[in-house]
């Protein structure tokens, strides 16, 4: 009766080790069964056309970030200063927009950097080089996003302090 | 000068040319690449969308004047061109998500 219990869990038990298995577990050993080497061509494909796409939206992001800080912010900020009604909330942000896109101008050439190494490098004979690659690619890749989304927030909270200033201006035309 | 000494200074003068230019464009490719300018560069040869693949920016010349009173209406106005931007980048879907990069998406 036992035998019934102890033989499905321990089959149980080494299903779950072999299922948990996380997929960056790659057995590099192996050169029949490494998927890196099985896939190389579709994989540097892959890599390929992304390196494409990424570049074009760099280049769509970069237009936009100049456009924000060249037509909006930097003449706001002057006609601010100008007009004697200078915004501190405001100019803080201006400077947070320029560190941080700065940030994402090398972070991005860093990445790209990456991403060029990786596809240069040889997948078929040292799959392992690549995957470690691919993973410094990947961290890379992540820091970029951050500092987009960070730069995306910080566009949203200047546009969220010139409706409060707009508020103010409206409120004070009341009391007027 | 006799004319041997003068075809064999228009040779060195040829060849001196064309080895200062293969060396400064030499030099010139290493720094476009090692200072990370050539994935700046939106002219890259072979990074340039395609027709379909353009995805303009607003078309508008409107810079916010850097002068002047600053009004409720200066302020609706900045705010309407300055959404317009916003949108735009909005529609970029999820730059640099972690996907493509994914182990699932490589097929590895």
């Amino acid at each position: 009766m036992k035998r019934y219990i102890v033989l499905p869990a321990i089959v149980g038990i080494l299903l779950a080790i072999f299922l948990s298995r996380p997929a960056s577990a790659l057995d590099m050993t192996d050169p029949d069964n490494n998927p890196i080497v099985h896939n190389c061509a579709s994989i540097k494909q892959s890599l390929r056309s992304l390196q494409r796409t990424d570049a074009r939206v760099r280049s769509y992001l970069g237009s936009s970030y100049e456009r924000i800080l060249g037509s909006f912010i930097t003449p706001l900020n002057l006609r601010l200063v100008s007009a004697n009604q200078p915004n501190t909330n405001l100019t803080t942000l201006h400077s947070e927009i320029v560190d941080t896109r700065k940030n994402f101008i090398s972070e991005y050439t860093s990445y790209a950097q990456s991403l060029d190494d990786l596809l240069a490098s040889d997948c078929y004979g040292h799959p392992e080089d690549f995957y470690n690659k691919l993973v410094e690619t990947r961290r890379r890749r992540d820091v970029l996003s951050t500092t987009t989304t960070n730069l995306r927030n910080l566009i949203a909270e200047h546009l969220t302090a010139v409706r409060k200033l707009k508020n103010t201006l409206g409120a004070k035309d009341v009391a007027e | 000068m006799s004319p041997n000494r003068t075809n064999h200074n228009l040779l060195v003068l040829g060849i001196l040319s064309v080895s200062i230019a293969i060396i400064t464009t030499v030099v010139s490719l290493v720094v476009y690449h090692n200072s990370g300018d050539i994935y700046l560069d939106r002219s890259r040869p072979g990074f340039l969308p395609d027709e379909d693949e353009v995805q303009k920016l607003p078309e508008t010349n409107y810079t916010f004047p850097s002068s002047g009173a600053i009004t409720e209406e200066a302020l609706n106005e900045y705010i309407e061109h300055f959404q317009e931007v916003v949108d735009y980048i909005d529609d970029l879907e999820s730059p640099f998500s972690s996907a493509p990069l994914s182990d699932e998406s490589l097929g590895i």
